[in-house]
């Protein structure tokens, strides 16, 4: 038995998806080697231990920590978001960005030679077989506004395919608590990320709920896995000590409009 | 208040790690992320993701037993 194997086999166990015989075979392997046995009882220590200890019963401020390390890291934990994909794309292929310049210039030649032959709907029978495909901006997903005392909050959220990213921003003068809650069968957190700032303070994660303090101008994005069809709803609730309001957040498309 | 100290014991070695294995691990333990979702979240191959899962719970595990911490 090499290191593969026991890789695999130990994880099989670990992940509960062992038959008979493969479970007969490492029991074999843990008892003839005294090397693979220790390593099988730091595996298993580990589970056990993450299994016990959910992220949402620590406590706030180890939430914190935690959630921070993620954010960090969210660079390479989260996918680039649908506009980051298309920078991406522009940087590393101009010829595609000129593609869209020149794309966007015939549809106005054509719109243009339609007015002045006759009008806008005589210049749509010119319009182009091919569709142009635009993007929508950020912008374009419905946002919520909540304003509590000094304290107000933009929201909207924003699906791409199976993720969903719920950007959160502080415009008033005064901080206040955000909570977000969800269908968790619909939607899973997968990362954090903050646009400006030390972002992170006041995090508690859980199944279906999230909350984050935002100050003033500050930023978070919370990027999610949507489980089914449709993220559902996400309320929005702003809370200060002065009172709180709610919302409810729906998606707004990040997929490309068409225009003819 | 047992759980509680046991997860703030497991959430500080989990600090204490390297990024790739903190990923892996609160991808798959916390988020329940599947292998095909993470290689997609992380960019590397289903097979990279079982073994980087494998060593993070083998490093996990190895600090959380020298202090004390073992499965109940």
């Amino acid at each position: 038995v090499n290191r593969d194997d026991f890789e695999r086999l130990a994880g099989s166990v670990l992940e509960g998806g062992l038959d008979t015989g493969e479970r007969e075979r490492i029991e074999r392997m843990l008892s003839s080697e005294p090397e693979w046995r220790e390593s099988w009882e730091d595996l298993r220590a580990a589970r056990e231990a993450l299994a016990s200890a959910r992220l949402e019963e620590a406590s706030a401020g180890r939430q914190s920590d935690i959630m921070r390390a993620i954010a960090r890291e969210g660079r390479a934990i989260r996918r680039p978001t649908w506009i980051e994909g298309i920078v991406a794309a522009f940087r590393a292929r101009p010829a595609l960005a000129n593609g869209v310049v020149l794309a966007i210039g015939v549809a106005a030649v054509v719109v243009a030679i339609g007015a002045l032959t006759g009008g806008f709907d005589a210049g749509r029978k010119f319009a182009p077989s091919t569709v142009a495909t635009v993007p929508v901006t950020p912008e374009a997903a419905a946002p919520v506004t909540l304003d509590v005392g000094g304290a107000q909050l933009e929201a909207r959220l924003i699906q791409e395919g199976p993720r969903a990213y719920a950007r959160l921003r502080a415009t008033g003068a005064e901080a206040g608590r955000v909570v977000l809650e969800w269908d968790q069968e619909n939607l899973k957190l997968v990362a954090l990320d903050w646009g400006a700032g030390d972002g992170g303070s006041g995090v508690e994660a859980r199944p279906g709920r999230l909350e984050v303090e935002l100050s003033s101008a500050h930023v978070c994005d919370a990027t999610l896995q949507v489980e089914g069809d449709s993220p559902g709803t996400i309320r929005v609730t702003l809370e200060t000590p002065s009172g709180h309001r709610t919302g409810m957040l729906s998606p707004g498309r990040a997929a490309r409009s068409s225009t003819r | 208040v047992v759980r509680r100290e046991t997860a703030e014991t497991v959430q500080s070695a989990l600090l204490e790690l390297g990024e790739d294995d903190r990923q892996v691990l609160v991808l798959r333990h916390w988020l329940d992320r599947s292998y095909a979702e993470m290689s997609e979240a992380l960019g590397i191959p289903e097979t990279t993701v079982k073994s980087r899962l494998f060593e993070a719970r083998q490093r996990l595990g190895r600090t959380l037993r020298h202090r004390g911490v073992t499965e109940s």
